[in-house]
């Protein structure tokens, strides 16, 4: 693996926090704007726990994946890069982007 | 008559109690993988890694219960609650020895941890309007970043100082002053804005309300993504990345950081990095009115790393 990924990578690595605590910030709010407030404790309590199982399982699968041999280094970086591009597709998308506040 | 407190009064009463809630635990993910503090208290290396990833686990069926409680129930003592919780978790780690004593704090602090979040979120929202949604909810998640960075440094801190025993009771006892703080400062937020227009179905009981499913879908799935790459994946590998670009360790003038400190040097940065992010990305959204665009551009700038 030696070699496979490249020093700019650790300058790009801190762009990966952004993205991740950009999310942290706006999920909660996006809640508060499309659930009315008398469920947003229901609402909040599910998308934790698919935040949690993300974080949970995410170790397992990446480590899982490089130490038989599945894929490598690079390759899970590869894929990460793909799933990012398809959330901000999905986001970017007007389906989901034009949702607007429930009470506007 | 009480005085109604303001809604940055509470937000970062809050905040700053859920950072302090984080002393015990972040210094556990910072000094339990050393083998003396292991062989301290008694449990082996691989048992690290399981009572780490517990909380995590047990939350994956607390969170859904611990939001519906927080529908039917106010959201002050069961916040008050959680701290203590947090606090009692941490007097597991401080007299225990042994896996299942260790364990049970960590489930212990599963359940606290659950109540906080779900429950320091609800409050951000009840205190929020729909032009601060998004900085507040921001500014809450920046204590969150403060107070793992903070917490780590403080907590490993404590340990080379006074040992790990008495570096847990001394975190108990701030996680309980603070827990008394709350007591007596946080109000209740459930009615913060009752003057505020809510929609019609806002009257109803919480049982016969249905969630928004495509809000929901969007929400979860993008939480999920955002997590197993950020906290997941990228966490676990970056000292294997970090190993890759550097080998053992990084010479820096005629100094030379190990690999094991320079990657745990990488993750605080990478919390400070969400101090800075959250309130601006909260903030912005709110300006423009429109938060999935603002996700959207964030998943590209982490796109453009791992792409």
């Amino acid at each position: 693996m030696s070699g496979e990924i490249q020093p700019l990578a650790l300058i790009g690595a801190f762009l990966v926090p952004v993205a991740g605590s950009s999310t942290e910030a706006l999920i909660p709010a996006i809640a508060g704007d499309r659930v009315p407030k008398n469920v947003r404790g229901r609402a909040l309590g599910l998308i934790n726990t698919a935040g949690d199982l993300g974080a949970t399982i995410g170790p397992f699968v990446a480590l899982g994946a490089i130490h038989s041999g599945w894929l490598s280094l690079g390759g899970i970086y590869r894929i990460g890069g793909a799933l990012f591009g398809l959330v901000a597709l999905l986001t970017l998308s007007p389906l989901v982007s034009e949702q607007r506040k429930i009470t506007s | 008559m009480k005085t109604k407190r303001s809604s940055k009064y509470i937000l970062n009463l809050l905040g700053f109690g859920t950072a302090i809630s984080l002393l015990g635990d972040a210094t556990l993910y910072t000094v339990l993988p050393h083998p003396d503090i292991s062989a301290q208290l008694g449990i082996t290396l691989s048992m690290v890694g399981l009572l780490l990833g517990a909380n995590r686990a047990v939350r994956l069926f607390l969170n859904g219960p611990v939001g519906v409680l927080y529908d039917r129930m106010p959201r002050r003592g069961l916040l008050i609650a959680a701290l203590s919780l947090g606090a009692g978790s941490s007097i597991f780690y401080a007299l225990g020895s042994g896996f299942w004593p260790l364990l049970t704090g960590r489930i212990l602090w599963g359940l606290a941890w659950s109540l906080l979040w779900v429950g320091g979120n609800s409050a951000v929202l009840d205190v929020s309007t729909e032009e601060n949604r998004g900085k507040n909810s921001g500014i809450y998640q920046m204590w969150f970043f403060i107070g793992v960075a903070a917490a780590s440094l403080l907590g490993s801190m404590l340990t080379d100082i006074f040992g790990f025993r008495t570096g847990q009771w001394i975190s108990v006892g701030v996680i309980a002053a603070t827990d008394l703080a709350w007591f007596f400062l946080l109000p209740e937020t459930r009615a913060h804005n009752a003057s505020v227009q809510e929609p019609p179905n806002d009257m109803d009981e919480p049982g016969n309300v249905r969630l928004p499913l495509k809000a929901m879908a969007v929400t979860s799935l993008t939480i999920f993504i955002s997590r197993f790459l950020a906290w997941g994946v990228l966490a676990a590998t970056a000292i294997l990345w970090l190993s890759d670009m550097f080998g053992t360790g990084v010479q820096i003038a005629s100094y030379v950081i190990p690999i094991a400190s320079f990657t745990g040097l990488f993750t605080a940065l990478s919390n400070l990095i969400g101090v800075v992010s959250t309130p601006l990305a909260g903030s912005i959204s709110d300006r423009y009115g429109r938060r999935w665009p603002v996700i959207g551009l964030a998943m590209i700038s982490g796109d453009l790393d791992w792409g």
